[in-house]
């Protein structure tokens, strides 16, 4: 199966945060969720995919074609929707078209157009005045005008209430009905990527903690709960951010470390959004242990 | 062919379809050779990742409740299928297995989960 | 090539809605002021234009969030401070080219004497003007273009380099400054006060041509020198 998207060895140093050794990839025809905390390297992932930054060392591919020596036809296929608009705000979006279709070989009026009446998006306003919900609609217009073959989103749904962030739900699944293209989606609101990914990356302080099938991954980890006291040594050493308060205790564990799990435990399975807060919740453990230690 | 996905449900989403859809087939709602919509067509409407589609589909393809034809798709399998009804048998068997354990963990004797059952049946 | 013009265009859209309108009123006013009038009001055109072209878009990366655009569009990361450079000096180019015409179209036809009112303060002052050879005229044009393309390539690449909110109170005291020198000199010029004494130079169109494309060329060469520096830098920069 062909690649549509492809990071090796990623390694990027900014001051006291560095991406170490990312590499995933994102098959033909699938969605990828790329999850992990504010801060975890998403966006300078994406940012050295789009030749904004410059990585240490690490390749990166599109189409099976360089990022660097590549890059314009690779953008000619690339729609990209950011968290904030980059686009003036005293234009129109009419203007906006008139100013963006030059650049594109497969460039299509008629779909922009029509993209912005099915958004209900007017043609002849300020865009600056548009709502936030708004101006993701109009970055996913543009994307979808030039005949794009893999969109990347970084963040398109921060801080937009839940019904645009279920339309773009919808947009990108109806944009996946032709297998040859890709999507990229980048977030720190996990509920978004749970249902429609098929892939899953998980960023963590700069290093890939998952990659792969996003239905492999929640099926791997379970959220048990319970009285500390019963909850063997053994099993307390595989736990992934273990929390315990007056009540009980929570923590991650991995679904194969169940075997012979005391039955007033009780497991259930964990969605992303759990995982990513143990994994963080192991750090602050890790942190104080060694404090601890000291 | 109406499928309802319950996020809050304990079941992993590619269980629930694949429960609603063979239960569908069983009862006859979704008819012999009928066809279903395309992998990608069906993760569009639920609004799911088309790799659980896809497992869906072809689980149910493994337990001769869909046949996939190259190129046209999914097709539901004829009724009289031996795979089909070597299923269904198993199917009712696991339900014999847990409501025995379930009758046990309530503290019923054999008898008793026997009685129920004949009441069950009756009823 | 290509991808140059369309960054221009791109760069000429986003001031479009402002400036047209004002370039089309002072093109108007001042090419009527300049063959009815003095050939001089011909050489504001330049400052005009620049001002309401190109002032406006400087800065308006950092407002707009552009530094993502750069990453989305199609485009090698030099092309686009190149052809803002580009942009600069054929706007400038055209606009001095058509003031030196009206200049000397002016001078040349003198409709001066044909206005009404000739005992008027405007018209006598007018008619002064006259008194210069064509060479005042079309020299003063040319000297403003060469100040304002050069000053405001300048600028524009100070302003790229060093970021917009350290170099603004810079760019803004010394386009204030030029601006206030440019009109003042044209002002003194117009009344008189100022004589430009160009060296004395052949007098034929087959000296002054060259002379002019000469010049024209040497704007254009620290234009391109402005605009490389300017592409080297910010196309390697982190975004």
């Amino acid at each position: 199966m062909e690649n549509i998207l492809e990071i090796r060895g990623l390694n990027k140093t900014y001051g006291d945060f560095s991406l170490r050794d990312v590499s995933f990839s994102l098959p033909k025809g699938y969605i990828m969720g790329f999850v992990g905390q504010n801060g975890s390297g998403k966006t300078t992932t994406i940012r050295s995919l789009l030749g904004m930054a410059k990585p240490d060392s690490g390749s990166i591919s599109v189409f099976g074609l360089d990022s660097v020596k590549d890059a314009i036809n690779i953008k000619q296929r690339l729609g990209v929707v950011f968290d904030s608009l980059y686009l003036a705000q005293h234009l129109s979006a009419r203007q906006v078209e008139q100013q963006l279709r030059p650049f594109y070989k497969d460039w299509s009026s008629e779909a922009y157009f029509s993209r912005l009446k099915a958004f209900d998006l007017p043609d002849d306003r300020r865009i600056g005045d548009f709502s936030k919900g708004m101006k993701m609609m109009l970055m996913i217009a543009v994307a979808l005008s030039h005949k794009a073959e893999l969109i990347i989103l970084d963040e398109p749904t921060s801080g937009l209430d839940p019904v645009a962030r279920d339309e773009l739900l919808d947009i990108l699944t109806e944009y996946m009905s032709d297998e040859n293209r890709g999507v990229l989606f980048s977030t720190h609101i996990t509920a978004d990527v749970e249902r429609i990914a098929d892939y899953v990356t998980i960023l963590h302080a700069g290093r890939v903690w998952y990659t792969g099938l996003k239905d492999d991954l929640t099926e791997q980890y379970v959220v048990i709960k319970g009285a500390p006291e019963d909850l063997p040594e053994a099993y307390r050493k595989q736990c992934i951010g273990y929390h315990a308060y007056r009540s009980g205790f929570d923590a991650l564990l991995p679904a194969d470390a169940l075997a012979g799990l005391p039955s007033s435990i009780e497991p259930e399975k964990a969605s992303i959004d759990e995982i990513l807060v143990y994994i963080a919740k192991e750090d602050r453990n890790e942190r104080h242990a060694d404090t601890d230690a000291v | 062919m109406k499928l309802i996905i319950k996020n809050k449900s304990e079941l992993p989403i590619y269980e629930q379809i694949e429960q609603q859809l063979k239960a569908q087939i069983l009862d006859g709602e979704l008819t012999e050779n009928e066809q279903l919509p395309s992998i990608r067509q069906l993760a569009r409407d639920l609004k799911i990742s088309i790799i659980t589609i896809t497992r869906v589909y072809n689980d149910l393809s493994d337990e001769g409740f869909l046949i996939s034809m190259a190129g046209k798709g999914y097709f539901v399998a004829p009724r009289n299928n031996e795979l089909l009804r070597e299923r269904m048998l198993y199917e009712m068997e696991e339900g014999f297995g847990r409501a025995v354990e379930n009758g046990r963990n309530a503290g019923l004797s054999n008898e008793e989960i026997l009685d129920a059952f004949k009441q069950f049946m009756e009823g | 090539m290509k991808d140059m013009l369309t960054l221009m265009r791109f760069d000429f859209m986003l001031v479009r809605s402002i400036a047209l309108p004002v370039l089309v009123a002072a093109v108007l006013l001042l090419t009527l002021g300049s063959l009815l009038l003095t050939p001089y009001a011909a050489c504001y055109l330049v400052a005009i234009v620049a001002t309401m072209f190109i002032v406006p878009l400087m800065g308006s990366e950092d407002r707009n969030g552009f530094s993502k655009l750069y990453g989305i569009l199609p485009v090698t990361r030099q092309s686009i401070p190149r052809a803002r450079f580009l942009y600069i000096f054929l706007l400038c180019l055209t606009t001095e080219a058509y003031s030196v015409l009206i200049a000397a179209l002016s001078h040349a036809l003198q409709l001066v004497r044909y206005m009404p009112g000739q005992d008027s303060p405007m018209i006598v002052m007018a008619r002064k003007a006259f008194e210069d050879p064509v060479t005042t005229p079309v020299g003063t044009c040319v000297g403003t273009f060469l100040i304002i393309v050069i000053a405001f390539s300048y600028m524009e690449m100070m302003g790229q380099l060093l970021g917009r909110e350290n170099e603004f109170k810079v760019i803004l005291i010394t386009l204030a400054v030029l601006t206030a020198l440019t009109f003042a000199f044209l002002h003194l010029v117009d009344l008189g006060v100022i004589e430009p004494r160009l060296p004395e130079l052949p007098a034929t169109l087959a000296f002054r041509i060259p002379l002019w494309l000469g010049l024209n060329l040497a704007a254009g060469a620290i234009v391109a020198v402005f605009g490389g520096i300017t592409a080297a830098r910010v196309s390697v920069r982190e975004l």
